[in-house]
């Protein structure tokens, strides 16, 4: 027995031995891609409505045709391990936890916090070298994305020796010297023109608190974007009465959107608060098909989640608009970089295949969201998708600042306000749209704000009548098990008696 | 040293298993509720808690939550399995089954077709403490028929005749005999019930559309960003169960289930 | 007579009230897996799409492979070691007994991501890296104490007598478990099993913390295309209420085969 029970203890010692070397491979290169799930094209039989790009049922998956472009292109064989996440503060446990990866995709925020950890490399120089022509991302990159990553900032620590001492300095660097952008998009409000008119839309984020759509409306079910939303409602007056003609439009705007200060977390927890009670509730994915079926009329929304919102509304012959505010609206991306220690040619080699154009085409019709990629095949694609049927009833839509070049799409008037406008806002749009930077220091803080909000408060005495109820209740449980535990012995239950006494007790 | 096979030591392996798997990473989170964030030893994060009426209000409100939902629980699932083990019907195992295995399909994609159900109903987002409780109840009903069945099952046919002869009528037999015979199911059960559903928030964030927050919810939250305090309050919790289950386990005698209360 | 056939009737109306209840959503998720749309709620029109999606995508019936085959492993495992667990406890002293079911009970009590970081912190400090081992351990620890939780309750009603009997009659220590004490208990194990099954399938966050790379079981899933979804995500999911209905005519099919092979026998005997 006892020979059994240690062969059977060292087998299963062995067992994580064994499982680790499943990764031992000589020749091949392995890239580790941690993702967002279906987030690019896998291929597969299920292609999204009709068969447009013409791949046919079997569709290769993006990591195959990556396997072959990457061996055609630089002689060596790799093998992508792709994984994937639920939310940016998943990614974020499992990297501090010490999982490796090469190459992870978080959004802009994780992407900023990350850094400040010093948990990123930098991307290499001739990442950018133009004259490459593998270099799609840099050749093929929308130039207003590409400013937006020249003008953001971030800090990563530094590791000096100032006087024969290591010391930790920050330092500020640029997004882009870090990270390569994926899809973009703005958030906004999906709403039902049935049920809301523009006059209602002229409230601005203030709708949320309008008691004519109570429990109609709903927003994210996350700080960051609540807090936006906060901001413009608790701003709106400020915001409104910037100058949209000025240079410095969009740096204002950003900065107000940006204010971490005690006292606006304050106003923005109590108008917070006062939203709790008007909105049907918070909501993270239920809001898509919410909206579809009518039970709420406007919904906070990603631009890429009210694209699908819109087509799957189209299919039940509902129509729905896509709003941003006057006061402002974000600007969100999602980004390629990587963690510390990652295989950083083959990473960037992953980043340069997806944007290439007709990659970035496939990409981004899996997906329904906006990829940063412009460059000639998007914009055919653009037009394919939204240029209006009847050309004479057309109106000219003005992508030029996304493609750099004169891009113009002659687009059904409707799409002023749907799909198209979702996708690509006008120029004009764009300039109210701010990003949110990581919120650093005041992390903390705000997420307290965030529990005050969505906690449940009770009074003072509510606690603690029920409170005393808990320990009353929990006292007599204990008399009542330990009174009969000892009386058990002295005293027998009701009407019986013990054979050696003469009476009942 | 020469381990003599007694039945105590048919444990060793459940009990080698828990050191390494349970024992050990409790004692990380513990190291991780006492210390701040430069992982100095400090009480900051107990404090914290403390003086937050807010978490309070949410632990209070989490564990209401969970009361009303056991209660429900138990009152009806021990018909249930009353009605299934006390039955003379030769495939009751097969309808014991049905009963499980609703549990068997993802529990998301069932808690999102209540959430239709209710929606149809027209109840979504107007009673949202109703929801959740009845999402709740729904999710771990199961949990409680299974310890329940199997407990009552087992009673001896022959205590009922006895207390049949004795004269005893059907309510009293229900208190005197069924009743503690099934306790420790009762208490399996009641474990199983009242301790996840204080932090599965699923239910809460779907049927009550998130605006119903528990302690569960906040544990998770605060494990994306400060994982001090989401140890401190996993521990608190870990406290206010182990005495509940003290409370309700450790003082049981074991004679006084072996036999019936007669 | 007649108020033992109304408690008849009531009792089984009661038992089918639950049990309809109980099969509302999945009723309502097999109607849906028929219809064309992704979005429940919304109407669309009868078509096998979703069916079609489900049995010829490799990659979702890669997922349901994995995740059964995940259950199936770690209930066994965690099915042996919860019901030799609780034996041995049962025979264990008060105060060791009450320790042991004290630690058992902490992974039951704790929120599974306290659960599931706890692990991995632990994994991570001793150089283990995730893999499927450290995937079946982590279902183990949230498993197991449901067993014995199942386990324990049947020990505790179990006439100790027998197993004394038994000893008597010459048979040795392991015989006498096995062919007395184990019979006793077995609805404790197999509900111990079907809980430890339940529980496998349906867990989320101690898979993801635990998981090898590129392993993706049902519930990580459609929790990750919960939390951003797009077109494609909505389609898989809605596949998955195909696999809803066929579980549940699966499950069908086998009581009512069940209760008709018991009726062949009770024939057969006459």
């Amino acid at each position: 027995m006892k020979k059994k029970l240690s062969i059977l203890l060292s087998l299963l010692f062995l067992l994580p031995v064994v499982s680790s070397l499943g990764g031992c491979s000589a020749k091949t290169q392995v890239l580790r891609v941690y993702n967002w799930e279906e987030y690019i094209d896998e291929g597969g039989k299920g292609s999204y409505g009709d068969d447009y790009l013409g791949l046919g049922k079997n569709a290769p998956s993006m990591i195959d045709d990556f396997e072959i472009w990457y061996e055609e292109t630089y002689g060596e064989r790799i093998r992508v391990e792709y994984s994937t996440f639920g939310t940016n503060e998943d990614l974020y446990n499992q990297l501090k936890l010490g999982d490796k990866y090469d190459l992870v995709c978080p959004s802009e925020y994780m992407i900023m916090k990350l850094a400040a950890e010093g948990m990123l490399e930098p991307l290499d120089k001739d990442f950018f070298d133009e004259t490459n022509e593998n270099n799609f991302y840099v050749n093929n990159v929308s130039p207003f994305i590409r400013n937006v990553f020249k003008n953001g900032e971030m800090n990563v620590p530094e590791e000096k020796e100032v006087d024969g001492k290591k010391v930790t300095e920050q330092k500020t660097v640029l997004w882009e010297d870090y990270a390569a952008g994926y899809m973009w998009g703005t958030t906004g409000l999906v709403y039902n023109p049935e049920g809301v008119s523009e006059e209602d839309l002229s409230q601005g984020w203030k709708i949320m608190l309008d008691s004519n759509f109570r429990k109609k409306v709903t927003t994210k079910d996350n700080v960051r974007d609540s807090y936006f939303v906060g901001l413009g409602i608790v701003y709106r007056d400020e915001l409104l009465s910037l100058d949209k003609n000025a240079d410095d439009y969009n740096a204002n705007v950003t900065d107000i959107f940006n204010r971490t200060d005690t006292e606006t977390v304050k106003k923005v927890q109590d108008t917070l608060l006062a939203m709790k009670n008007n909105i049907f509730g918070f909501e993270t994915d239920t809001g898509k098909s919410d909206m579809v079926k009518g039970t709420i009329l406007l919904n906070f929304a990603w631009s890429g989640d009210a694209v699908y919102a819109m087509d799957e509304a189209e299919n039940q012959d509902v129509y729905l608009n896509f709003h941003i505010p006057e006061e402002g609206a974000n600007l969100f991306f999602d980004g390629w970089v990587m963690p510390k220690g990652a295989s950083k040619k083959e990473a960037q080699a992953f980043i340069n295949f997806m944007s290439r154009p007709d990659n970035a085409v496939r990409n981004s019709y899996y997906i329904g969201y906006t990829s940063v990629i412009a460059g000639k095949e998007m914009f055919e694609y653009a037009c394919d998708v939204y240029s209006a049927e009847n050309e004479e009833q057309s109106i000219p839509y003005d992508v030029s600042y996304f493609f750099g070049e004169e891009a113009i799409i002659y687009a059904d008037e409707e799409q002023l306000s749907r799909q198209l406008f979702a996708q690509y806002p006008p120029e004009d749009t764009m300039k109210r749209c701010a990003v949110m930077s990581y919120y650093g220091t005041q992390e903390e803080r705000i997420n307290e704000l965030w529990t005050q909000v969505k906690g449940e408060k009770l009074d003072g005495w509510a606690i603690a009548v029920i409170t005393v109820a808990i320990v009353v209740i929990a006292l007599a449980i204990l008399y009542w098990k330990l009174g009969r535990k000892i009386e058990f012995r002295l005293k027998p239950r009701k009407g019986y008696r013990l054979t050696d006494q003469k009476e009942i007790r | 040293m020469k381990l003599r096979f007694s039945r105590k030591t048919l444990c060793i392996p459940y009990a080698v298993f828990l050191l390494f798997f349970v024992i050990a990473p409790m004692l990380v989170i513990v190291f991780y509720a006492f210390t701040d964030k430069n992982n100095h030893v400090s009480f900051t994060n107990f404090l914290q808690f403390f003086s937050d009426p807010m978490k309070l209000s949410t632990i209070v409100y989490s564990v209401v939550i969970a009361l009303i939902t056991t209660v429900i629980c138990l009152l009806i699932a021990y018909p249930v399995a009353c009605i299934l083990a006390r039955s003379k019907m030769k495939r009751k195992h097969i309808i014991l089954l049905l009963f499980v295995t609703p549990m068997w399909i993802n529990f998301v994609l069932r808690v999102n077709a209540i959430r239709e159900l209710i929606n149809w109903i027209g109840l979504l987002g107007e009673t949202n403490y109703a929801n959740t409780v009845f999402g709740m109840v729904y999710d771990f009903l199961p949990f409680m028929i299974l310890p329940l069945y199997t407990t009552i099952s087992k009673i001896d046919n022959s205590l009922y005749e006895a207390s049949a002869d004795l004269g005893a009528n059907a309510a009293t037999t229900f208190f005197r005999v069924t009743l503690p015979l099934s306790f420790s199911g009762i208490i399996s059960g009641i474990t199983m019930v009242f301790l996840p559903s204080m932090t599965n928030y699923v239910v809460s964030d779907m049927l009550g559309n998130s605006k119903i927050t528990i302690i569960g919810k906040f544990i998770e939250t605060y494990f994306g960003t400060d994982w001090h305090m989401g140890s401190m309050i996993a521990l608190i919790l870990l406290l206010v169960v182990l005495v509940t289950s003290v409370l309700t386990g450790g003082f049981k005698s074991e004679e006084s289930v072996r036999g019936a209360n007669l | 007579m007649k108020k033992k056939i109304a408690i008849k009737c009531l009792k089984a109306a009661f038992i089918g009230l639950v049990l309809l209840l109980l099969y509302a959503p999945i009723l309502l998720l097999a109607v849906y897996s028929f219809s064309s749309t992704n979005t429940i709620g919304t109407s669309g029109s009868f078509s096998f799409a979703h069916y079609k999606k489900l049995f010829g995508d490799p990659v979702i019936l890669t997922m349901i492979g994995n995740t059964l085959l995940l259950a199936l492993l770690a209930a066994i495992l965690s099915t042996i070691l919860g019901t030799t667990g609780a034996l041995g406890m049962y025979y264990l002293k008060r105060r060791q007994k009450a320790f042991l079911n004290g630690v058992s009970q902490i992974p039951v009590v704790n929120a599974e991501i306290v659960t599931a970081l706890a692990l991995a912190i632990a994994f991570v400090s001793v150089g283990i890296s995730k893999s499927y081992f450290t995937l079946l351990i982590g279902h183990m620890v949230i498993c197991t104490p449901f067993v014995v939780l199942s386990v324990l309750p049947k020990l505790k009603q179990m006439d100790n007598s027998l197993y004394e009997a038994a000893l008597d009659l010459g048979a040795n220590p392991a015989k006498a478990l096995f062919r007395v004490v184990l019979p006793q208990i077995i609805p404790g194990v197999v509900s111990g099993f079907m809980l430890a099954v339940t529980l496998s399938l349906d867990d989320y966050i101690v898979t993801s913390y635990t998981k090898p790379a590129g392993f993706d079981t049902i519930s990580t899933y459609v929790f990750n295309a919960t939390m951003k979804g797009n077109a494609h995500t909505a389609e898989t999911l809605a596949s998955f209420w195909a696999l809803t209905t066929l579980i549940f005519v699966i499950i069908l099919a086998v009581v009512l085969v069940a209760n008709f092979s018991g009726r062949r026998k009770k024939e057969a005997k006459k």
